[in-house]
């Protein structure tokens, strides 16, 4: 070790090397936080920007008075598991999708998928919902459930509800329509 | 020796806890599908997917029951997403505004975990024992975590075993599970600690992760038999250690120390040797080549001493010059564009897909700073910064399909309006109601007039006719007229008569309803026709505000994006000083055990120098004759 009474300018520029050490050190924390605060400020800058043009898209592509919105909800999931759900709305296909684990997980966490967007004409629509999945035992499980609905002005909300049965240990599926 | 051991386990103990603060990620009551659709993306750990759509959602009012959950839930992500500020501001928004008394301890809970991340322990702790008190059932585990946690930063160790008794163990993930058992070896829980401790490094081996996890216990629990005097179960323990993985050098390094404190200092020559032999990229290969010839020379074996301070004194001095060259490299930028890899992109809005630093010639010499929070926070915030940028590229490309659509709108709405406009102006102009109210004034005086006609058929109506005809022809030459034949027409007159007058009271019922029914049909028309008023007036205004809002996106985009590019800037800067602030660290070091080297190499030489001396001058005196004899 080298001692500060036999070497003392090896000392002092130790000890001034130690206080730039210190002094970069805070200089870099200073600007660590400035940094911090400019990145949250963007972030929320990216969100409101990236806010204002969703809405701006789903302003334009789907009008309230002409929107329907179709959701998924899988209440408890012990009787089934979906892989994949087909729309047809008025006999014609209007989206398919395959479930992905963490969706089915997210589903049965309690989440509602907003499975698809779409415009309509005011006036009487059938929607019918093809799923398939593994039912009760393990089982191929396939289903088509129908809702005749009437669609007035505003948006039209419609949610498929995945429930369990638990008395005939079967899911069932129900729509729920609202405007 | 035991310093060092100290400082280990305080840097193992002020390593911030991976578990991650309160989530809503236990099944709870979902009643507005706009709520439901904000935790789908977030179950999916699509945190920014989420955070727009709870934005949308309580802009657009999809949420008529749950406006204060998706708030929650909001704040939350704010806070995950390193937005403590906002965070915050809405937390406490939200406490002011009377929020749910259900809601409010989760508020409270992730307003203290704010203060922790932003190190206010003491006012952390404060919320958590003024505000919450006993917290419910769902919040206890997150509470009392959190709880520790902050009463480790404050240092009371004796209070964090108590909260530590509120968590229950079992469920506790491996690395709370290690995170717990060094707070209670700080608490001074001893056994429960390395009984926690021996618990993770029994783990059965599987990845990367719980292998180096199983590492980090065992050097924890040797660390601890070391301080606690048990070198034997410390030596055992450490000998069992790998000789590969991350922790595999502080390993050796140990164990070799714990061998010098045995007093058995021959014993620690083969880790020390092992650890020489690799790369001086590891701070402990720095601390060895030092302590092998001192432990040469310990053992008495001068000469491999003397080489072995040589060989330090050269590795020491090469590393220098590698650290000079990597400087070089960290400030032109050469490093950081080796180090980040291309990230892989499905859509702006998933998960941050897997962003680890390549693997380059540098990579053991930033072992530590890699694995230091500081780094992870860094590295992690610019991968997010190359999302957003992603993101914002993205809104750029879509922008002139949506100012198209905008164009598509104002075309639809300049061919729209005029046609609605011109058949409101018809519809006024056909006067419907006035009409109606005609009609109605023509049957109210028809049936106070008993007037037959109005409310005959189009064939009695005929026939009417005809013999009102009949009758003025009848009247005209009467001399002309059979009296039987005037006879039937009377009679036949007398009969419609008779048939018109029977059936009054359902026709002019039949009529009634008739202009009954009118009245809705109009008011529907009267409807209609205001709805589509209102239509062409809010288009008008619609229209409009979609012009104004496309207008000025271009530049926020573009100037966002500046912005962006900038802070990247700035974050690669910041993550090149923290190498830097490390390479220094090493330079220093390296002068000191440099230092230390020459020192030892000198001490070395002048002992063996004195020994020398003391020797030819034993045999000098012992041939000089004795001239007392």
């Amino acid at each position: 070790m080298i001692d500060s009474e036999l070497f003392p300018e090896v000392y002092v520029m130790r000890r001034i090397g130690q206080g730039l050490l210190v002094w970069l050190v805070l200089v870099c924390s200073v600007a660590a936080s400035e940094l911090d605060k400019d990145l949250a400020q963007f972030r929320k800058d990216v969100l409101d920007i990236n806010r204002r043009l969703l809405l701006l898209e789903e302003e334009l592509l789907f009008p309230a008075d002409t929107q329907l919105a179709v959701f998924v909800s899988l209440d408890v999931g012990k009787y089934f598991t979906p892989d994949s759900i087909t729309l047809k709305l008025d006999g014609k296909t209007i989206d398919g999708h395959l479930y992905t684990d963490r969706e089915v997980k997210a589903l049965k966490t309690g989440a509602i998928q907003k499975l698809h967007t779409t415009n309509i004409r005011n006036g009487s629509h059938e929607l019918t919902a093809f799923v398939s999945g593994t039912g009760p035992g393990g089982r191929e499980y396939r289903r088509a459930v129908s809702l005749q609905f009437e669609k007035g002005s505003g948006r039209h909300f419609i949610q498929l509800r995945m429930e369990d049965d638990a008395a005939a240990q079967q899911p069932v599926f129900v729509f729920r329509s609202w405007q | 020796m035991m310093v060092r051991a100290g400082v280990l386990l305080l840097i193992l103990t002020l390593l911030p806890s991976p578990v991650t603060a309160a989530r809503i990620d236990q099944p709870h009551q979902v009643v507005d599908p706009g709520y439901g659709a904000i935790l789908f993306e977030y179950y999916q750990q699509h945190w920014f997917a989420a955070m727009s759509e709870a934005l949308m959602a309580l802009e657009t009012g999809t949420l008529p029951t749950q406006r204060q959950q998706a708030q929650v839930l909001l704040g939350a992500l704010y806070a995950h997403y390193g937005m403590p500020d906002e965070a915050e501001a809405l937390f406490r928004s939200l406490l002011a505004d009377a929020v749910d008394p259900a809601l409010a301890p989760g508020i409270w809970l992730h307003l203290a975990e704010l203060h922790y991340r932003n190190q206010r322990f003491a006012e952390a702790l404060e919320l958590l024992d003024d505000q919450i008190g006993t917290p419910p059932a769902e919040l206890l585990r997150s509470f009392h975590a959190l709880r520790t946690r902050v009463l480790m930063r404050l240092g009371r160790f004796e209070e964090t075993g108590a909260a530590l008794a509120h968590v229950e163990e079992s469920s506790l993930s491996a690395y709370l599970r290690y995170n717990l058992a060094v707070s209670r070896i700080n608490s001074g829980d001893g056994n429960a600690g390395t009984e926690l401790l021996w618990q993770v490094v029994n783990l059965v081996p599987g990845d990367e992760e719980t292998n180096a996890l199983k590492d980090r216990a065992m050097l924890a629990l040797g660390v601890h038999y070391l301080r606690s005097g048990e070198g034997a179960r410390a030596r055992n323990l450490l000998r069992a250690a790998r000789l590969e993985g991350p922790y595999s050098e502080m390993a050796l390094l140990l164990h070799a120390r714990a061998w010098i404190d045995s007093e058995q200092p021959v014993r620690a020559l083969g880790s020390l040797q092992a650890l020489a032999t690799r790369s001086l990229q590891f701070e402990e290969t720095q601390e060895a080549l030092l302590s092998l010839p001192w432990l040469y020379q310990l053992l008495g074996d001068a000469s491999r001493a003397a080489a072995g301070y040589r060989d330090a004194i050269q590795r020491y001095t090469g590393h220098y010059r590698y650290l000079a060259e990597l400087e070089k490299k960290i400030r032109a930028g050469v490093w950081f564009s080796e180090l980040v890899q291309e990230p892989v992109w499905s859509t702006a809005m998933d998960a941050l897909p897997a962003f680890t630093p390549a693997r380059v010639e540098s990579f053991p010499t930033f072992r530590q700073l890699f694995a230091s929070h500081q780094f992870h926070t860094r590295w992690r915030d610019y991968h997010e910064q190359l999302r957003q940028l992603h993101l914002l590229q993205r809104w750029q490309q879509r922008l002139p399909a949506i100012e198209e659509m905008v164009a598509a709108q104002i075309r639809k709405h300049s061919q729209q309006v005029p046609m609605a406009e011109a058949m409101l102006r018809a519809l006024e102009q056909a006067g419907w109601p006035a009409r109606h109210n005609q009609l109605e004034e023509k049957f109210r005086h028809g049936q106070q007039s008993n007037d037959l006609a109005m409310f005959a058929s189009e064939e009695e109506l005929r026939l009417l006719a005809a013999l009102e005809e009949a009758e003025t022809l009848i009247n005209r030459w009467p001399e002309k007229i059979k009296p039987e034949i005037r006879e039937r027409f009377t009679l036949q007159k007398g009969l419609l008569l008779w048939q018109l007058q029977e059936n009054m009271v359902p026709r002019q019922w039949q009529r009634e309803r008739e202009l009954r029914d009118l009245a809705p049909l109009l008011a529907d028309m009267d409807d209609l026709s205001e709805r589509v008023a209102r239509a062409a007036r809010g288009d008008s205004h619609r229209v409009i505000a979609l012009g104004h809002k496309l207008a000025g996106l271009y530049n926020e985009l573009a100037l966002l994006e500046q912005r962006g590019d900038d802070l990247l800037q700035r974050q690669q800067q910041a993550i090149e000083v923290l190498a830097l602030r490390q390479i220094t660290t090493t330079r220093d070091r390296l002068k000191a055990f440099t230092a230390e080297s020459w020192a030892g190499l000198g001490d070395l030489q002048n002992a063996i120098l004195r020994e020398q001396r003391s020797r030819s001058l034993d045999e000098d005196q012992s041939a000089l004759p004795r001239s007392s004899e």
